[in-house]
Order: C-alpha cells, then structure tokens, then sequence
C-alpha cells in the first residue's frame, strides 16, 4: 500500500549541510544517497542525523544491483538495514537494473533486458529483499541507451508486472522517461499512461544532457520544459506524488534549487486542479 | 535469445575491455549507431572511476600530473575493478598498485603519498565515539595507574613514513612546489584524528610517544607503557614523560575510554 504524501523535496547533499540546518529552509522533505552514508561516522553522518530531527528523510540507494544474476550482496543488504534502522526513513529505493556481475561493480545502472526470465529473477529477488528489510521497497525506472534485441516487452510493461508480482512500489523517474523515450524513440505519454498510479510512490524530476540525436542523463543541468510537461502531465493523470528534484554535479546555491522545487509545486497544483476540473465535467 | 546471464556477463566485460559480443545483444536503433549507445556506458564507467580516483587522491593527482595520473587511472581500473558497493572503498589498493608497477614502483614516495591520503579518508569518516576529558585523570586512583589501558577513538590512525611524503602533501596542499623526492635517514611518525569539530587533523611524533602509542593500541598498560619508555628515558623521568603525553593525547581527543 502506498505511504503518505510526503510534499516536495530535494536530494540532500553536501555542499548544502550548513544552509540546511542554519536556515531551516521550506523543503518538506530530503532524500539521502544510502551508500555516501554506510561509514561508520563523520560529518555527513553528523549532519544527516542533525537534518532529520527537522525533516523526514527517505534513503535512496544505487548498488542493490536488483537485477543482476550475481547473488544477492547480504552484505550490503545488512549495512542497508542497520542505516534504515538508524535514520528511519519513510521509505527505501533502489533502481531497476543491475550494477555488478561476476563481483565487478560498474558503479552504473545498466539496463535490463525486458523479458520473461528478466521479470521473474527480479520479482524473487525484490521479493526477498523485502522481507530481508521487513518493509515495501520503491524501485526506480532507469534511463537507458540502449535496447536489447531479446526484449519480449515493452519498459513499462515490464515494471507494471514487477510491481504487481512482487508488490513492491515505484519511484517513477519523469527525467528518466524523457531520456529513455528520446534515444529510442517512443511517445513518453504512452509510458505515463500505462503506469499504474497506485504504484507510484515517488516521483524524481531532473536535468540532463542534450546532444541532439540522443540524451544523457546527467543531473547537472536545471529540469527542462519537456520534462516539466510530461510532470505535470503525469500529476493530471496519477493525483498528488511526493516529488523531488535530484542534482547531484554541477549543484548551484540552495536558492536556486528551492526556486525550482517552488515550480514544481506551482505545476503540480495547476495539474491537480486541471486533474478535478476534468473529473467533474 | 541469449539469457540473462549471458547478457549481463557481456556487459561488464564490454565495460573492462575484454573482449565481449556486446554488440550482438543490441537493437539498431538509427540514427544513433550501437557503438556509439554502448560507449556511452563505455565512458561512464571510466570516467566515474577516473573522478573517484581525483576525489580521493587529489594531492597525489597534482604530483603525478596529469600525463602520469592518465596513465595510472585505466591501468589501476584494470587492474583492481571496484568490487565495492560503494566508491568510498574503490581507490583503497591505490599505494599497493603504486608500490608494484612500473613506472611508479622506481618512486617509492608516490605509494606513501596515496597511503597517506587514504589514511585522512579513515580518519575522516571512521566512526564516532565521545573523547574522556582531562578531568578523568583526577579521579583515577593510585594503585590503579599501573593497570589503566587506553582505548583510542576509532577515527585515531598512526602512519610511518619512510619518504618525505607529508611534507610534500603539506606543499601540495598549500599549492605550492614540493620538494623533490627524499628518503628520510629515520622514519617519520604520524599520528592523525578527527577533531571534535569533526576536521582531520595530524602531527608528528617523537619515537618515545610513537612507541607509547605501540604499545597501547597492542592493548599494554601503562605499567607497560612506563617499561618501553625506559628505552628513551631514565627510570625517574619514565612515569612524568608518560603522564605528559598522555595528558596531550586526552587535550587532543585522542582518546576514547580507559579501562582497568
């Protein structure tokens, strides 16, 4: 079952620790990255601890490797465990794909190939991870390259039956579909629409890297007005989703960033009363 | 259709340089050719490597310079792939690489230079624990002195250098020239921590505080510490010399506990 509403937030990094806890700024929520935090202490551990006695803290990780033919890293899973233990966040994530293979970590999210055998290694594999951490994880969509000539279905189709199958949530990437769709071609609203909203947990919104016959995902550039349109398109159609915007390089002064969460609010309510508007008529 | 396995094991060994079909796997999607949608990964892996590397190793970055540091990044991502969850483990065998391939290996001082700099990295993000404060030393009876044992904080390191590779880090740090390699006639000893406003900091040792801290990490007691001090001092100076250090490892927050 889907968690509260938790508003709109901000991927929390280090360059804004002191502005955080010194000014309090009106940012509902922070999201974390689990691994930069997995050390024993420190200042980033120091100031996560003091940041999450003002804010709800969601744990967002990109090493659980879900889908990758290697065995499940226990290790990894268990300083998962101990972290969430420690910060409680309202929810954990990871990505969609897989990171290592043979113990060799790309340190990547490399895609999966969206297939049958695919579908059912992932959906056992989240569904022990699951009951490892004792709580519903959200899996994100990850933007990608390229596409696998063994593909037996399409992306969302792909998470739609994982969602299902393993009851788990979705952290739903608009940045990642808009990536995707554009270097292989396919109408984003169909990914939208074919997702189910009550799978819809999170949603991230982010910059990229525009080269013209393809797209890289970067996050090192403000959100772009197609993205911004397929968000608000998307709240239309699913109803209010805590959302945050991730910058992780090339990360401007705090302002900067509220000013564009203040946008997505502003979208998200002119969506959400275009969304009743057209309920009633 | 190749299986998961399969695939997945075709992509990483793309990803290294080994010889992979990667390419059969792939959809030609125009008008982005299937070299180019898998040098994208291709890229991303060495480059996510390559800042990892310039992160944590940036004094040794600016004295390699960027011929040399070019040269060792993809031979150490060869050589030692990240099999780490997270990149904060991935640059840990940089001064093993360094000590056993050419053309570092012919300058001993780059291999302590990075040992040096992983070292900050420990102390940087070990875990907490409260420093005791002078005033515990007050309430610690006579007849248990002999017997006390010190638990260091976990962020306390100690670092032997056998090169001038501080002071050279030192420079670097400073932007400045460092001074050309030098092989110190005895080895120079560090202590390193972080500080209770959670900074690193370091400072060298004399060889009778080196020793003390020997002896305490390998668990001996102050009666032990006061017998190896005998080495350096006389028999009236031994139980003075201890207590003044010990009272500057406290006033320092090098210390975690004592135990009897």
């Amino acid at each position: 079952m889907k968690k509260q509403n938790l508003g709109f937030g901000l991927g929390l990094r280090t360059d804004h620790f002191h502005h955080v806890i010194e000014h309090k700024p009106k940012v509902d929520w922070f999201e974390i990255i689990s691994e930069n935090y997995m050390v024993g202490g420190g200042k980033p551990r120091h100031y996560l601890e003091t940041i999450r006695q003002d804010y709800p803290i969601v744990m967002h990780g990109v090493s659980m490797s879900i889908g990758s033919t290697d065995p499940l890293n226990m290790d990894y899973l268990k300083s998962l465990r101990t972290l969430a233990a420690e910060v409680q966040p309202a929810w954990i994530s990871d990505h969609l794909c897989f990171t290592t293979i043979g113990g060799v970590n790309s340190h990547d999210l490399l895609p999966m190939p969206y297939t049958q055998e695919a579908l059912k290694h992932v959906v056992e594999r989240i569904k022990i991870v699951q009951d490892f951490l004792g709580r519903q994880m959200l899996l994100e969509n990850a933007s990608s390259y390229l596409t696998y000539q063994s593909d037996e279905m399409s992306e969302w189709e792909f998470i739609n039956q994982i969602c299902q199958q393993a009851d788990c949530l979705m952290l739903f990437d608009v940045n990642n579909i808009y990536v995707s769709a554009r270097n292989h071609g396919f109408d984003p609203m169909e990914y939208v629409q074919a997702v189910d909203p009550n799978r819809v947990q999170q949603i991230h919104l982010a910059g990229h890297t525009d080269y013209g016959d393809y797209v890289i995902d970067t996050h090192d550039h403000p959100v772009c007005d197609p993205v911004w349109q397929l968000y608000k398109e998307t709240i239309k159609l699913m109803g209010p989703v805590s959302t945050m915007i991730e910058r992780d390089d090339n990360i401007p002064v705090f302002a900067e960033l509220e000013k564009e969460l203040d946008h997505a609010r502003a979208l998200s309510q002119s969506a959400l009363v275009a969304r009743n508007l057209g309920a009633n008529t | 259709m190749a299986d998961l396995k399969t695939i997945q094991q075709a992509f990483i060994d793309l990803l290294q340089g080994k010889p992979s079909n990667m390419a059969s796997h792939v959809q030609n999607q125009a008008p982005v050719t299937t070299n180019t949608r898998l040098g994208i990964y291709q890229n991303a892996y060495i480059s996510r490597l390559r800042e990892t590397i310039d992160s944590d190793h940036p004094m040794l970055g600016t004295y390699l310079g960027d011929d040399l540091f070019d040269q060792m990044v993809p031979a150490y991502i060869k050589q030692y792939p990240s099999s780490y969850p997270s990149l904060r483990d991935f640059c840990q065998h940089i001064p093993q690489f360094l000590q056993n391939n050419p053309p570092f290996n012919a300058h001993p001082i780059l291999a302590e230079l990075a040992a040096f700099e992983q070292i900050l990295i420990n102390a940087f993000d070990a875990a907490d624990a409260d420093a005791i404060g002078p005033e515990i030393l007050g309430t610690i009876a006579p007849d248990n002195w002999p017997t006390m044992k010190l638990r260091f904080r976990p962020c306390v390191q100690r670092f032997q250098a056998n090169w001038n590779s501080v002071q050279s880090w030192q420079m670097l740090k400073q932007e400045k020239q460092p001074p050309p390699p030098k092989q110190l006639e005895t080895p120079a000893l560090w202590i390193l921590w972080r500080n209770t406003q959670r900074l690193t900091e370091f400072k060298s040792m004399g060889p009778d505080e080196a020793m003390l801290l020997d002896v305490a990490l390998k668990g001996g007691d102050f009666a032990d510490m006061c017998d190896e001090l005998l080495n350096f001092h006389g028999e009236d100076e031994v139980a003075m010399r201890a207590l003044t250090i010990l009272q500057q490892w406290i006033g320092i927050g090098l210390i975690g506990d004592i135990r009897f």
